[in-house]
């Protein structure tokens, strides 16, 4: 195995490959402990921070992102690889983060649209000077508006948005049909948009 | 329809016709190149720490471990039940054989003490005087040499 692999993997997290996937897949159904390494190397960011938004904290996120790899190497077997390695991924995470929530007894509240926003991106900075400074409370506005989102819809809009799965994947991640996978995605964004109208002055759906 | 009236909709979970779901498609593909889309697509990845992922090392290796002896234990249970079963098909193919061969032995001794009774039969009773010796002959003794022998020549035909 060795550097090579090693070097692809380190290109595979930008473009994503499902050929290297199913070499790793391979190499680990033969207990080979640097592949399934190599696996964490890819998705750890990428579920780590999925948790992440899906929980909120930070604690919950690395104990539920450190039990998907876990369940992931215990399962191993059982891949079929009739869904993507990152799809598989995902479920697992998704059916973890839902537990988790529901144990702690802290899904959130659906947000409807026209309750507005409890967040700061009610304030207009268009033209601040610190352009850095801007993009950062954009960045941060976009995050508390994700993060008022209903379970559903933040589920849906950032596997969609952010790791780009396609509505099919989606489906299969959270299973629901590809029809409430688009109606879902479609109020997410909804929301988002009316959130952060004050940051964003190109969209024309605002 | 317009983009409020099927937020709308979608909102108070109503079913979409055909023609409204072919809206949310077209509305979907015109997002995609929204600013609102990058602003999402732009968000940070941030990795674990390296403590969170010497934790995860550690755990794997527990795990690797445990799976390592459920595949021992298994080779081992897989391995014991093929020799138990292979000890079993060995004593009933051997135990069916003997007991084959036993009965193949008491019918030769059956039969063999059946020609003893039958020749003992022959040369016991007699007069004394017409002994036949039935190793002497080469064919059996016929029904009438038998009734001669047993009940004697004089006994039947005393005439």
């Amino acid at each position: 195995m060795g550097s090579q692999l090693r070097a692809a993997a380190v290109a595979h997290r930008s473009t994503g490959d499902p050929a290297l996937d199913g070499s790793l897949i391979s190499r680990c159904k033969n207990r080979d402990a640097e592949a399934f390494s190599l696996i964490v190397d890819l998705y750890q960011a990428r579920i780590y921070g999925f948790a992440r938004r899906m929980l909120r904290s930070e604690e919950d996120a690395e104990d539920v992102a450190q039990e998907v790899f876990i369940r992931a190497f215990q399962n191993i077997d059982r891949f079929d690889g009739r869904a993507s390695l990152a799809t598989w991924l995902f479920r697992i995470a998704a059916n973890l983060c839902i537990d988790r929530a529901r144990r702690k007894d802290r899904k959130p509240e659906a947000t409807h649209l026209e309750q507005g926003l409890a967040v700061e991106a009610t304030r207009d900075t268009r033209w601040d000077p610190e352009v850095r400074a801007v993009a950062l409370e954009m960045e941060d506005a976009i995050e508390a508006t994700i993060a008022s989102l209903s379970e559903k819809l933040r589920s849906v809009l950032l596997l969609h948005d952010l790791e780009e799965l396609s509505y099919e994947e989606i489906s299969r991640v959270v299973g629901i049909p590809v029809g409430t996978v688009k109606s879902r995605l479609f109020l997410a964004r909804a929301h988002l948009q009316r959130a952060l109208r004050n940051y964003l002055t190109g969209d024309p759906n605002l | 329809m317009n983009r409020e009236d099927l937020l709308r909709k979608l909102e108070n979970e109503e079913e979409l016709s055909p023609m409204e779901s072919a809206l949310l498609d077209a509305y979907l593909d015109e997002e995609a190149g929204t600013e609102t889309l990058r602003a999402i697509q732009a968000l940070k990845r941030e990795d674990p720490s390296f403590a969170w992922r010497a934790r995860l090392n550690e755990r794997l290796s527990q795990a690797a471990g445990r799976v390592r002896r459920r595949a021992q234990r298994k080779t081992v249970l897989t391995a014991s039940t093929v020799v138990a079963l292979a000890a079993v098909s060995l004593f009933f193919v051997y135990t069916g054989s003997k007991s084959e061969v036993r009965e193949t032995v008491n019918l030769a001794s059956y039969l063999y003490e059946w020609h003893e009774e039958a020749s003992a039969a022959v040369l016991l009773p007699g007069t004394g005087s017409e002994l036949i010796s039935a190793e002497g002959r080469s064919g059996s003794p016929t029904r009438d040499e038998v009734d001669e022998l047993l009940f004697g020549k004089g006994l039947v035909d005393p005439l």
